[in-house]
């Protein structure tokens, strides 16, 4: 298959990417992709169509990070933030696309040590992961997380390990 | 699926990003930053590792990283950067490259559970000491919110020299959407799918678990190589002529040349492995060929051996002679029907 872009050289980067039924594909060669990627200056790309779509709402407040001192324009066009407080700063360019950008807007995965072993940071994570089960109608696995909040409401958390419902 | 496709799984790997709480990304830090975050990080991982600093390493020992995925090429830029590398080198920690901490693991063969299971001990062992820039809601923080949650990468090198002959690699790809999955040749600089390798990973690191990562990582890999192995079918039931010509040649060239280039050789080892499949070329370990190919690009071969980096022709002999007296005791053609 030929190349998007150039139609001369062999695509070899295949992306296929579906959201709200729509399906999109683009099949690019290396060289093409990374001209797209130079050019949109990194993941920038991504978000600068949000600065079409959000622009100037957080103008007014947190348009610069306070912490590193990011700029929202800085983060727009090169796609990535600071430091860990830009994302409080620049939540409402950011939340938004996640949905889009990732498998949803809450984290179901690993947490670091010590948030690991409170039952209450996993009971909430599996509340959030409980509705996207459903929502997804995976049935079956939410029946498997029921059980495990109702262990959790029992106070037994010690049989299955975080993360591996 | 029939068990020679197996071979057709060069790697397993496994990233996981991590930030340090309270500092600034690499992008935002400055030196003495970066150089608190490597002695932290290095300390933790006790004995076992070395750590190398990018700015000092000479060009063919950083080079030899990057061609041997121990380091990515973007590193090589950045001013702070150094990774630590495990004395077998399954492990390596990438130190303040786009984020802090980028932990990986690559094993030979399909493994994604054991890379996995490895990676996850070493980010443990790493957030005992040091602690992560984390958000209950927004999981890992990364420099790139296409990184956010699990900060996991985790994909698989595979080799599909028949889908990319017979043209049908984009339509496999184009299934695997519902699966966010990512397929993009290894070999992509300026000669596109040479060597037919690819590397197929997860694009979405937020919303899921490292399990169900691994689980669709592993599904995505089991349908290509499906549609490799029917694709292979189908090219030696309508090219079977040309196709074994075109092995053997590869075989004949590969074993005899005097001059050999590192993309001569990556192509002819490709058919080679193909010859395997094929039963026209018994092999005694298909692993040995994809290790021959690593350690004869540039900078491996330059660095295990006294060829200048500067001298192209010397290389192509010394490349020449070493791989023809690796496949005497490795491969030897089958009888020819």
């Amino acid at each position: 298959m030929l190349c998007d872009a150039c139609k001369k050289r062999e695509a070899t980067y295949h992306t296929i990417k579906q959201y709200n039924g729509i399906k999109t594909e683009t099949h690019l060669c290396s060289e093409c992709r990374r001209k797209l990627i130079s050019e949109s200056g990194g993941a920038g790309g991504l978000f600068s169509e949000l600065s079409a779509l959000f622009g100037g709402q957080e103008k007014a407040a947190g348009a610069v990070c306070p912490k590193c001192g990011t700029t929202r324009e800085e983060f727009l066009s090169t796609g990535f933030v600071g430091c860990e407080q830009c994302y409080k700063a620049f939540a409402s360019a950011i939340e938004p696309r996640l949905d889009r950008l990732q498998s949803g807007s809450v984290h179901t995965g690993k947490r670091p040590g010590k948030a690991a072993s409170t039952p209450a940071g996993e009971y909430e994570r599996l509340k959030a992961e409980l509705k996207r089960a459903v929502d997804a109608e995976d049935y079956e696995r939410a029946a498997k997380i029921n059980l495990r909040l109702k262990q959790l409401r029992n106070g037994d958390g010690s049989e299955e390990k975080e993360g591996r419902v | 699926m029939n068990e020679s496709m197996n071979a057709s799984v060069a790697s397993t790997r496994i990233r996981l990003a991590r930030n340090v709480k309270g500092m600034p990304f690499p992008r935002k830090m400055n030196a003495s930053q970066a150089r608190e975050i490597s002695r932290k990080v290095y300390e933790t991982l006790g004995s076992g590792y070395k750590l190398y600093d990018i700015k000092r390493l000479g060009e063919t020992e950083a080079g030899a990283l990057v061609e041997k995925h121990l380091i990515s090429k973007e590193l090589l830029a950045c001013g702070c950067g150094s990774v630590a590398v495990s004395d077998d080198e399954t492990i390596s920690v990438m130190l303040n490259e786009e984020d802090h901490i980028r932990e990986q693991v690559i094993l030979a063969g399909l493994k994604p559970d054991e890379a996995y299971t490895l990676a996850d001990a070493l980010d443990d062992r790493i957030g005992e000491k040091v602690e992560f820039a984390f958000d209950g809601r927004l999981g890992y923080l990364t420099a790139c919110p296409t990184n956010l949650g699990t900060g996991m990468r985790a994909s698989v090198m595979l080799f599909l020299p028949a889908l990319t002959i017979t043209d049908a690699l984009a339509s496999a790809a184009g299934q695997l959407g519902m699966y966010n999955i990512t397929l993009r040749g290894v070999y992509g600089e300026g000669s596109d799918a040479l060597g037919f390798m690819y590397q197929v990973s997860n694009q979405r690191t937020l919303g899921v678990t490292e399990r169900e990562i691994l689980e669709l990582v592993r599904a995505a890999v089991k349908h290509i190589l499906d549609a490799e192995e029917r694709a292979r079918d189908f090219l030696m039931a309508t090219r079977g002529p040309e196709v074994k010509d075109e092995i053997m040649r590869a075989y004949g060239v590969a074993a005899n040349a005097y001059k050999l280039s590192g993309d001569e050789l990556i192509k002819y080892l490709s058919f080679i492995k193909l010859g395997a499949y094929y039963g026209l070329l018994d092999v005694k370990r298909i692993a040995k060929l994809d290790e021959l190919e690593t350690a004869m690009l540039p900078y491996g071969l330059v660095s295990s051996s006294d060829v200048p980096l500067a001298d192209a022709d010397e290389r192509d002999v010394y490349r020449a002679a070493y791989v023809r007296e690796t496949l005497k005791g490795l491969v030897s053609p089958c009888a020819l029907k």
